[in-house]
This record gives structure tokens, C-alpha cells and sequence, in this order.
């Protein structure tokens, strides 16, 4: 068997993980067992996460996860690539998720033991709203129309700016 | 606002929180971790786009009740005491401490002081609920209300993998369920890394005083959830209760055991450390706190006099360096800060004794 790994070197530590209910299995040489910092306990060590995951995207490790599932080079949206996601071990943007989509979830099922959130979910998504900086604008435009409206003794345009006021400050979702 | 007013913030967790565990537990955190779709996460947000998120954060806020009578402050613009009493106060992360004058950064402090919400850290938001005591499910209940207020936003989520996170480690529900606990006991037994050992397999982990790659101060350690996908906020918070109850009970357990075998020279260590406290001219805070976890058992075991939490609370929060430079209303040097430390500490444990 070879290591899941850099998968050109025969596997001879197996790691077990118990995540999420489920236990996950890993087989690694032990060159990329030391790497990953993983401490021996007889055949078996465990891992720590953050460790595990800074790891598995730099050099020669994450070629062997690249090779199974192949992602393009970098994101689209902010030029992000997985060499430089193995420097700082963060994303640029949330379309990196989709972009990495095969890889992460490999990495993602070995560390949380799973890959689907099954938690809480926000009431609307993001693609469905409105965009908050134009109504932002627009709010500050009306504050000052009323402010204008009623230097003026205007009060009926007031009345109705502040109507519309009111209804852009509700919470819509 | 500078560090006088800081220090006068209200603050839920110093009042200590009743019931369950009291005296082992001595908090409850949860955090979520959220990112707005529309920008870059933190590695790629230019100052500009930074600007208008703190904007948006701040206006979102305002609209909530929850936030009526909250405090929106700007790290960015803040002095380095200011922000180091608000770290040591838990509500502000040590990458938000060290926070740039380049990069805006801001906090939303509710009026009760138990939400905290840094915006621009590691994610966009951190939505940080922190209670007295033993109270995690509590604590969950109100980061949902929370969450709700700043969701028009417009999260950054995938069907699949859940709320989007700047590192991996967070994707799902990017919830940190914690506890800080009190284990001299265990600590001094040298069991420690049987339990991160124990944890790692149940997907938590225990780390220092301070969060991820902090020292341990007085024998108080965070433990928390690790794994943030594939299973419900509830299921954590229940998890890491459960993992809480077990790790207390070894605990009290242990100081049993040390009495027991010890004898005389327990109770020695115990009035020894409660002396130093009394009297001593000049400390470090390294050892007040040492000092004050040997006083904290003492009380615990009934000992000792004893120490309500909001007491112990206290003592452990301002002998802290940015408090006592805040008290002080001026910058200290080292050692003039153990001497002022000493003297707080004298007055107050005058009242205790």
C-alpha cells in the first residue's frame, strides 16, 4: 500500500481518527509521518488537526492529493494558489472552496471526519440579497433629503422619506 | 476611549456565574465564525474594502436591539494598553491586540458585556459570547441570536461545506465551544497530555490560558471543540459539556487524593501561598497566579476563608500587566508593575483574611 500522502512511498503507519461518530483511517510512510508530527504509539499516531492541515498542502504532500483529484491552479477570483494556501494556511476568498472544491473535501474528510454541514444555515444566502453597500449609500442619501425636508417645513415629503426609511432599515431575511 | 474607560466596560464573566461547577469552570465561550461573500477573506481585503466592512458591521448592529446600548470601537485607532486590557479581558483576540494602524479593525462590546464582535480578525466576523461559569449551552443560544443580526450581510456559505472560513480548521458551523478550567490537580499529577491525548480522539483539544499556542497561567486551560463539520452546534456545546463534567470530576478526585497523602504539607502549601498574597512587596504576575490557583483550591475545599468567584475573578483580571498600567493610569516598567501588583493584592486580600 502506498502513503496517502506523498504516494510514492510504501505505507507502514496507520492512523486511526475517531471524528464526527465515524473512524477514519490513514496510511502514511514514516517520512510523512514525522512530517506531520504525528507522535508513535506503537503502529498507531494520532494527529493534530491544524497541524494536519497546514501540512497537507505544502511541496511534494500535497502533490499526492493533487494527483487523485486534479484542481486548477489558482482561484479565479483572487488569484489565491495552493502553493501559497500551504504558506499562510488560509483561503483568499470563499470561492476557493469551489475552486479547490475535489481537494478540500479529501483534506476535510480526513480531518473533521466528514465533508457536509449539517448545522445551522443562514435564512437567506448571499446570491438572493440585496447588495448592502448601495442601500447603505441610499439610506445616508434619504437621512439627508429629510434633513433638507424639514429645514424646509416640508412635513409631508418628510412623512414620506421617513417611511422609507423605516422600511429599508428593517431586517429583510 | 482610552484604557480608564475600558476598564470601567461592564463585563459578564468577572461576576463569576453560579451553580454547577463553580470555582472549576470559571468560564463558558462560543464563537462563530463568519464571512461576508461579497469580500476577500483577510489575507486578500484591502484596507478600503476593510473600511466599508467595519461600516456595514457597525450599521448592522445599530439596527439590532441587542445592540442598543453597545460600544463600537475602532482597534485601529486605539492605544496599546486600551487594547492589551481588552485582551486580558478575553474580549479581543491577540491578533486583534497587535492590531496595525493600516488595516481597520473594529469591535461591537453589547451593553451587558457578554457579546463581544471583532470585525476584520482571521474571518470577517467573530461573534464571541462569553459568560461566568459553566453555561455553554446558554452562551450558544445567545451567539444565534447574534448571528442572526449580521447574516443580512450576506454569509459566505456552501450547500456543502456550511459557513466559509478563512482556514479549514473553522468550515461547517465555525463554532468554538470552550470552557476555561481550573486543574491544578491534574496539572501537578502530570496528566495533561493523557487528556489532549483523550480529547484529540473525541475531536476536541485543550490548549492555554489564552487560546491556540498560549502558555498556561495558574493552571487554567481552554478546552474546546476542534472539529467544526459534520456535526450540530447543540451536539458540540452537549460534547464538550460532557467531556467538562468528566475532567471536573477527575479533578476534584485528584485534590482528594492530595490531601489525603499529604497531609500537614498540603495545608502548608495552601496557607504559604495565601501568605505571599497577603504580604509579599513585590510580584510577578507569573507568580500572583501560580498563587491565586493554590488560594482558589484552598476556597474550593473549604480550607481556606473564602473566596467568592467575582473576587477571584477580580484579583486574577486586574493584576494582569495591562491592568495594572491602566490603574495606574500610566506606563510601567516591569518592575514597578510587580510592585504595584503587590500592593493591590495586599489590599485586597486584607479583606479577605
Amino acid at each position: 500500500m502506498l502513503c496517502d500522502f506523498c504516494g510514492k512511498r510504501e505505507a507502514t503507519v496507520h492512523i486511526t481518527q475517531v471524528a464526527g461518530g465515524k473512524k477514519t483511517e490513514m496510511h502514511l510512510c514514516p517520512e510523512c509521518a514525522k512530517q506531520l508530527g504525528g507522535e508513535k504509539e506503537g503502529s498507531f499516531i494520532t494527529l493534530s488537526l491544524p497541524k494536519l492541515i497546514s501540512s497537507v498542502f505544502v511541496g511534494d504532500e500535497w502533490r499526492g492529493f493533487a494527483r487523485k483529484v486534479p484542481s486548477p491552479r489558482s482561484c479565479e477570483r483572487c488569484g489565491m494558489t495552493m502553493e501559497e494556501f500551504g504558506k499562510v494556511g488560509k483561503f483568499g476568498c470563499s470561492n476557493c472552496y469551489r475552486t479547490f472544491r475535489g481537494a478540500i473535501s479529501n483534506v476535510l474528510r480526513q480531518v473533521h471526519g466528514s465533508t457536509r454541514h449539517v448545522g445551522r444555515r443562514p435564512r437567506c444566502l448571499a446570491s438572493e440579497m440585496f447588495d448592502p453597500t448601495s442601500e447603505l449609500d441610499e439610506l445616508s442619501r434619504l437621512k439627508e433629503e429629510l434633513k433638507r425636508a424639514v429645514e424646509s417645513e416640508d412635513y409631508e415629503r418628510a412623512a414620506q422619506i421617513r417611511d422609507r426609511i423605516k422600511a429599508l432599515e428593517s431586517p429583510r431575511c | 476611549m482610552g484604557p480608564s474607560q475600558v476598564l470601567s466596560l461592564p463585563l459578564e464573566w468577572k461576576g463569576g456565574g453560579f451553580g454547577e461547577l463553580t470555582g472549576l469552570v470559571v468560564t463558558s465561550r462560543v464563537r462563530l465564525a463568519r464571512n461576508v461573500a461579497r469580500f476577500p477573506f483577510s489575507v486578500a481585503i484591502s484596507p478600503e474594502e476593510a473600511e466599508k466592512l467595519v461600516e456595514l458591521a457597525f450599521e448592522a448592529a445599530s439596527r439590532s436591539p441587542l445592540f442598543r446600548e453597545a460600544v463600537k470601537l475602532r482597534l485601529d485607532r486605539m492605544d496599546e494598553i486600551s487594547r492589551g486590557v481588552l485582551f486580558e479581558r478575553h474580549q479581543i483576540s491577540f491578533d486583534m491586540m497587535r492590531a496595525s494602524p493600516q488595516m481597520p479593525r473594529g469591535l461591537i462590546l453589547d451593553g451587558s458585556g457578554t457579546v463581544s464582535v471583532m470585525v476584520n480578525e482571521e474571518d470577517h466576523l467573530r461573534i464571541q459570547v462569553l459568560l461566568g461559569g459553566f453555561r455553554l449551552r446558554e452562551a450558544l443560544d445567545i451567539a444565534f441570536k447574534v448571528d442572526e443580526v449580521f447574516e443580512a450581510l450576506g454569509y459566505a456559505f456552501d450547500d456543502e461545506f456550511g459557513h466559509l472560513t478563512s482556514c479549514p480548521t473553522n468550515v461547517g458551523t465555525g463554532l468554538r465551544a470552550s470552557v476555561m478550567l481550573h486543574l491544578p490537580a491534574m496539572q501537578s499529577s502530570g496528566v495533561m497530555d493523557e487528556l489532549l491525548k483523550h480529547c484529540n480522539q473525541l475531536g476536541l483539544t485543550v490548549r492555554g490560558t489564552y487560546g491556540e499556542g498560549s502558555a498556561v497561567f495558574g493552571a487554567l486551560y481552554q478546552l474546546s471543540n476542534q472539529v467544526t463539520l459534520g456535526r450540530k452546534e447543540e451536539e458540540i456545546a452537549e460534547l464538550v459539556s460532557r467531556v467538562t463534567r468528566e475532567v471536573a470530576e477527575e479533578e476534584i478526585a485528584r485534590r482528594d487524593r492530595t490531601r489525603r497523602e499529604r497531609g500537614k504539607a498540603f495545608l502548608d502549601h495552601l496557607w504559604r501561598a495565601w501568605g505571599t498574597l497577603r504580604y509579599a512587596q513585590v510580584i510577578t504576575s507569573k507568580e500572583a497566579l501560580e498563587k491565586l490557583s493554590v488560594v482558589r483550591v484552598g476556597s474550593d475545599m473549604r480550607i481556606l476563608p473564602e473566596i467568592p468567584m467575582n473576587m477571584w475573578n477580580e484579583l486574577v483580571l486586574l493584576t494582569q500587566p495591562y491592568h495594572i498600567q491602566a490603574m495606574a493610569g500610566r506606563e510601567l516598567s516591569p518592575e514597578e508593575r510587580d510592585v504595584h501588583r503587590a500592593s493591590f493584592l495586599r489590599s485586597k486580600m486584607e479583606l479577605l483574611s
